[in-house]
């Protein structure tokens, strides 16, 4: 149930660079609604507006994007990384480095993209959950330095990393979104943290 | 618009191709053995954050720099220690509010109270907007329709030669361009070293480097110190290298220029110049000794209220006690500070090659740089021809030598572009408002021209008029390599092993090329990567060879004083000829300040940079934001009791061009006609997260030059300062 969740959430926190992205922020939104009921009216809103001019709304949620989490007239409102709130509102902290130690543990590096998000951005996070999800079977954990079940290391990265951090981003990005994708994100988060504290020892 | 149904909803929502093509892991690969931990590696680069480069040697870790400190191998800079300053470098590299990516405006209204809307746009994008504006403007209105804010380094002026404009603008209008122009019309060289390590006599005007932290400047001056050599500095207020001297001499701002000439005529008179060196390496003693003869310090006395006993001593000792040397910079009192300080800089030289220290032991000196290919030599390149290309600024050639220089234009510029229809798109390279003085002018300016674009690795106030922002590689991520320029007494180079770029950034020379490709002017596009290692090789060097060497290179040349100047008759002109022929005052001559205080404006106003700022360079850094937040007034007892303030008041400083609050810091050492605040505050583009809100920025209350007026001071500002404090405030309780 979680995996898709991810997947929309994860999508959600890349820069809509194109349509085709924003169409993918819908598309994978059908479980996410199930998932969590308060995000159908704001996908609803935001399916309406795409509807009718794709164009316009392609560019607000680019200038919403780079004005929330990248470069803002008034200071960046929500950084996307955890070594914002982790280190002191550094980039690429000691927080960055535990991520990628994460990452290793499960046989996976992080892959510089184009966008350049450090290892430990909110989008990149979202994938790794998500691959511990949905790739459980087949991830390459015979080659890891360490091997961890799945379980484990969900458990030990979330409450040693994600936990500590994605709520606060949550927060802020509830308060200063203004567009429903945005909104939805942060509902989606906290729901995501509220939830497993709800069920200690829920897994994915 | 309607409202849809959860079927219609659902519809989309099934996963479609849009989904497929995003699904796939994004930010991850497989590994298929574990990595070993990486180690500490350590890197070579010089410190940027001011022009004394001092080589510094850094670790990184896991992408992050862990530890950074001086190379011990930088003998003629650093010599293993850095200031506060390079310490920031570690803040600077991880700082989130760096820009990361490049930005298009999307808001088409300007203004400090408008938010550009900015929008992440990819590299190719960008350049396609730069290039399309900047080719229309070239193709429509010519080559100089393009205006270029940058200073004259390698890839800037490529860029300038390519397009082929003649409208660079520099800053140096508020910077060194009082003394580069004099240095070289003078004794045909920029002065850019001092030894003051083996002067015994050190005379400074308003020279504050070490207070400043200039690390080159403060290691030579203390040095000085600790060797005995008797120092003396005229400033207004009792500066960090005042407190260190023997002796501070309060001269009224302005007037330095008086004691100067005072001096010459003493050490003339009284017979005390180096007879040698005068006859053997300068022409035009004989005009100069009847020209200086009126200005005795019984009349520099009235003008700079400084006794007349005390100039004479000191131009006493100035003239017998060898070496003897000026104290000499940048901001100093012949900086652009008053609309006379290129005189100053004049009669500076000028007392200079009387004592015979110009360019000897223990004096000052020029920069002996390595002889290096430039990029039209490597790629063999043929620029349009700039001759005879008139600047826009300059419809009566006011400064020439200020303009031969590539180093001038800020002080006027708000003015020209105004009142000018030729300038149509911009682009700034680590440029900002608050670099001009009357930014407020200069942003009405702005508004005129079609389009702008800002290189640089924060949102400035330059930023928040710019339509689109291009991210510069913060210094430390450029690799290559760095000249010592500055202290240099023997040819030395640095190397710049450049750590991981941490954001979608570019350097200069990459994005030089892009906006070259872009225009099409597909003959002047290089590979920048290639200029480095070419330059290396005319050097008989490589970059292993730097490294293996400890990242430095010294060629250990012994220091050959100048015989032949390369001015025109050789020697060095104490009647300028070359002055002469560009329409300004060949000898040193006593004018005014372009104000003096009045009933209305009662008090003069002094600058200071603080040690641990470098303008706005580091304006980001918290643990510097933790030492001083804010600029304050400072200002004399009697003054604050004038007023009814104490410490930590505020009060309003108001000149005919704006005002400011400050709070008020009461001091002894300060004229009671005079106000100090320091310069770097008054950040208001928001995307300098820490720096926002700090204090006040001063050019607010400070005067930038209409062509007219310069027109007027073309006697005399042959430099094109722009008379930085030349403005009288009133300062009121708030």
């Amino acid at each position: 149930m979680l995996a898709p969740v991810l997947a929309w959430a994860k999508t959600a926190a890349r820069y809509p660079r194109s349509a085709d992205h924003m169409e993918a922020v819908l598309e994978l939104s059908e479980p996410l609604v199930h998932w969590l009921a308060a995000a159908q009216p704001l996908l609803e809103e935001f399916l309406g507006w795409w509807i009718e001019s794709p164009h316009a709304a392609l560019e607000a949620h680019q200038v919403e994007y780079t004005r929330l989490f990248v470069a803002r007239w008034g200071g960046i409102p929500v950084p996307l990384y955890a070594s914002w709130y982790l280190d002191r509102e550094t980039f690429r902290g000691a927080a960055a480095e535990v991520t990628a130690g994460f990452y290793e543990k499960w046989g996976l590096a992080w892959r510089e993209t184009d966008l350049k998000a450090p290892p430990d951005h909110l989008a990149v996070e979202l994938e790794f959950l998500e691959i511990l999800c949905r790739d459980v079977l087949t991830a390459p954990r015979e080659a890891a330095e360490v091997t961890l079940s799945a379980l484990a290391l969900w458990q030990e990265f979330r409450s040693s990393h994600f936990d500590r951090w994605v709520p606060c981003c949550a927060v802020a990005m509830g308060r200063h979104a203004t567009l429903p994708v945005y909104k939805v994100l942060a509902l989606t988060l906290t729901h995501l943290c509220e939830e497993d504290q709800a069920h200690e020892g829920h897994h994915p | 618009m309607a409202p849809l149904s959860r079927r219609e909803f659902l519809q989309w929502t099934t996963g479609g191709v849009a989904a497929a093509a995003l699904s796939d892991w994004v930010f991850f690969k497989k590994i298929l053995w574990a990595t070993p931990e990486e180690g500490e590696k350590l890197f070579y680069h010089s410190c940027h954050i001011c022009d004394c480069n001092c080589g510094m040697i850094y670790q990184m870790k896991n992408g992050r720099i862990v530890e950074m400190r001086g190379n011990p191998a930088d003998k003629l800079g650093a010599a293993g220690k850095l200031c506060v300053k390079g310490y920031s470098t570690p803040r600077l590299y991880h700082d989130p509010c760096r820009l990361s990516h490049p930005l298009q405006r999307t808001n088409p209204r300007k203004g400090r109270d408008q938010d550009p809307a900015w929008k992440i746009i990819t590299w190719d994008e960008a350049f396609n907007l730069v290039g399309e504006q900047f080719r229309r403007a070239y193709d429509q209105y010519g080559p100089e329709s393009i205006l270029l804010f940058a200073r004259a380094k390698p890839w800037d002026s490529h860029l300038q030669y390519a397009i082929g404009t003649p409208n660079q603008l520099c800053h140096v209008d508020t910077c060194y361009i009082n003394h580069e122009v004099a240095g070289k019309a003078v004794s045909g060289q920029r002065i850019w070293g001092w030894d003051f390590s083996h002067a015994k006599y050190i005379v400074g005007f308003g020279y504050d480097q070490p207070g400043k932290s200039k690390n080159i400047h403060q290691r030579e001056f203390m040095e000085a110190r600790r060797n005995g050599a008797k120092i003396v500095i005229f400033d207004p207020r009792l500066s960090e290298t005042a407190q260190k001297a023997d002796l501070w001499i309060p001269i009224r701002p302005g007037t330095d220029l008086a004691a100067l000439l005072a001096m010459i005529h003493v050490i003339i008179d009284q017979g005390l110049y180096d007879k040698g060196f005068v006859e053997k390496y300068t022409v035009g003693f004989d005009k100069l000794k009847p020209h200086v003869a009126k200005y005795t310090p019984q009349w520099a006395e009235k003008i700079c209220d400084v006794p007349a006993q005390t100039l004479v001593q000191i131009a006493r000792e100035f003239g017998s006690i060898r070496p003897a040397t000026l104290a000499y910079h940048k901001r100093d009192a012949g900086g652009p500070v008053f609309m006379n300080s290129f005189q100053t800089a004049h009669a500076m030289l000028v007392l200079q090659a009387l004592v015979g220290s110009l360019d000897r032991p223990g004096g000052l000196y020029f920069s002996r740089t390595p002889k290096l290919p430039s990029i039209k030599d490597v790629y063999q390149l043929s620029y349009p021809d700039l001759q005879g290309k008139a600047r826009f600024d300059d419809p009566e050639n006011l400064t020439p030598l200020a303009f031969k220089a590539q180093k001038a234009g800020f002080s006027t510029a708000a003015d020209a572009i105004l009142n000018d229809a030729k300038p149509h798109v911009a682009l700034f390279h680590s440029y900002n408002t608050t670099s001009f003085s009357n930014p407020q002018r200069f942003e009405q300016a702005l508004k005129k021209l079609d389009f702008i674009v800002n290189v640089d690795m924060y949102l400035t106030e330059l930023g928040m008029y710019a339509d689109v922002v291009l991210p510069e590689n913060l210094w430390i991520e450029s690799s290559g390599f760095t000249e010592r320029s500055y202290q240099a007494e023997r040819p030395q180079i640095l190397l710049d092993e450049g750590a991981p770029k941490l954001h979608d950034t570019k350097s200069y020379g990459e994005i030089v090329n892009g906006i070259l490709a872009a225009m099409k002017l597909y003959d002047f596009v290089v590979d920048p990567k290639k200029f480095t290692p070419a330059q290396l090789k005319a050097l008989g060097l490589d970059k292993d060879t730097l490294r293996q060497a400890g990242g430095v290179f010294d060629s250990g040349e012994p220091f050959k004083p100048t015989e032949q100047f390369k001015t025109p008759s050789g020697k060095i002109e104490l009647y300028s000829t070359v002055l002469e022929q560009a329409g300004h005052a060949p000898m040193p001559e006593w004018v005014e300040p372009a104000v003096k205080p009045t009933s209305e404006y009662p008090y003069y106003v002094v600058t200071h940079h603080l040690p641990w700022m470098r303008m706005l360079k580091n304006a980001n850094d918290p643990i510097l934001k933790d030492l001083q937040c804010e600029n304050k007034a400072h200002i004399h007892p009697s003054v604050a009791q004038k007023l009814g303030v104490k410490e930590k008041d505020f009060v309003w400083l108001e000149t005919p061009v704006g005002r400011i609050k400050l709070k008020v810091a009461v001091t002894e050492g300060i004229r009671p006609d005079t106000v100090m605040t320091e310069h770097g505050f008054g950040i208001w583009a928001k995307g300098r997260c820490q720096g926002f809100g700090w204090g006040q920025n001063e050019g607010e209350i400070l005067p930038d030059r209409t062509l007219a007026e310069m027109k007027r001071w073309k006697r005399h500002a042959a430099g094109r300062g722009v008379g930085i404090c030349d403005t009288t405030v009133r300062i009121t309780k708030a």
